[in-house]
């Protein structure tokens, strides 16, 4: 089963979010969430082994949080949101941090994979190693997860309105770096 | 793809993010081919996800057990400190009290103790070097140095309390 279709599948059963998390609910969550949220961060933390603490951590930080979560999605967001945080400061340090280049290795086939968006998906994982890990991370939300503005202004402590705006700034930077123009102003 | 290129960008990632393409010859789908923005957007957002369940396997994911067990190790710990915290702090406080007022009241109420501090300070100067002020026993060249001792000792003890882990 795909990452995907777990997402969906766990939407489509409305889990039930409870205040605090018990073991069972824990580990049910964890299994809905921990492959997506791993992607997300070594996509937009460009490492593997910082994913892999990242991780850690953040469900470590969200089991301690004490947070009265209202449903599936928030409790989600919250996750996600430290883990931001966590990458974020973990990578103050310089503007941008290039993938390693085993990172940037074009990516292995999967079974649906038509030559186009195999080798889309190498410039795209490309582009991201140029950027920002806030643009990456907005990039990663609207279109890997498909979140909206608000949901990624939850994560990214942003209005929606700030969103739309830095949203359109990054995805500008991506298709500049794709080499598909972008250099207007269109809003 | 960009901003609000087209107003329609939002359904077209909200149909991919389900994994759905839009149907043969349905409004969508007549949409994305005449309308570059959005499909560059399906492109981009199709290449994205790809990528996101590409990346998943490379993932070495430590069991829900494990971090669970972490986090009530965590918990433990944090109730720990919590719980000790004001006792240290409350001992290294009487601990520096019951010192001084010690000093003081053997200073005071025992002539042994006072013939001995005399003793002890016939080499040192009778009184401190500050004409006009008297501070009584505390200008006591030992008392005075037991209790700057006292004064700077307790704030450093305290400091040290707070920041054991």
């Amino acid at each position: 089963m795909t990452v995907s279709e777990v997402d969906t599948l766990a939407r489509a059963m409305a889990v039930p979010a409870a205040a605090a998390l018990d073991e069972d609910a824990f580990r049910a969550f964890y299994e809905r969430t921990a492959r997506g949220l791993w992607a997300y961060l070594s996509r937009t933390s460009g490492s593997a082994e910082a994913a892999d603490d990242l991780l850690q951590e953040s469900y470590l930080r969200l089991l301690r949080c004490g947070v009265a979560f209202e449903s599936e999605d928030h409790r989600r967001h919250y996750l996600f949101r430290i883990a931001t945080n966590l990458a974020l400061d973990r990578r103050r340090r310089p503007a941008t941090l290039p993938l390693p280049e085993h990172e940037i290795a074009p990516p292995a086939a999967g079974p649906g994979d038509p030559a186009g968006l195999l080798a889309l998906r190498a410039d795209v994982r490309r582009a991201l190693g140029r950027m920002k890990p806030r643009e990456r991370a907005m990039l990663w939300l609207a279109y890997a997860e498909g979140s909206s503005h608000e949901e990624i202004g939850r994560v990214l402590g942003v209005r929606a309105a700030g969103v739309r705006v830095l949203l359109f700034r990054a995805k500008r930077r991506l298709r500049q770096l794709l080499g598909r123009g972008g250099g207007g102003r269109q809003r | 793809m960009i901003g609000a290129r087209c107003p329609r960008e939002a359904e077209v990632i909200r149909r991919g993010r389900v994994g759905r393409r839009p149907d043969e010859g349905s409004e969508l789908a007549d949409h994305l081919a005449s309308c570059p923005a959005c499909a560059e957007t399906a492109a981009l957002a199709a290449a994205f996800r790809a990528e996101r369940e590409g990346a998943c396997p490379e993932g070495h994911l430590p069991s829900a057990g494990l971090l669970w067990w972490k986090a009530e190790l965590r918990r433990r710990h944090e109730r720990a400190r919590a719980a000790t915290h004001p006792i240290v702090v409350a001992c290294l406080a009487a601990l520096v009290a019951l010192l001084i007022a010690a000093a003081g009241l053997a200073a005071r109420m025992a002539p042994e103790a006072r013939g001995l501090l005399g003793r002890l300070a016939g080499a040192a100067p009778r009184s401190i070097p500050f004409p006009g002020l008297d501070l009584g026993l505390l200008g006591h060249p030992a008392i005075l140095l037991a209790a700057t001792a006292a004064l700077v000792l307790a704030p450093v003890a305290v400091v040290l309390a707070l920041s054991r882990d």
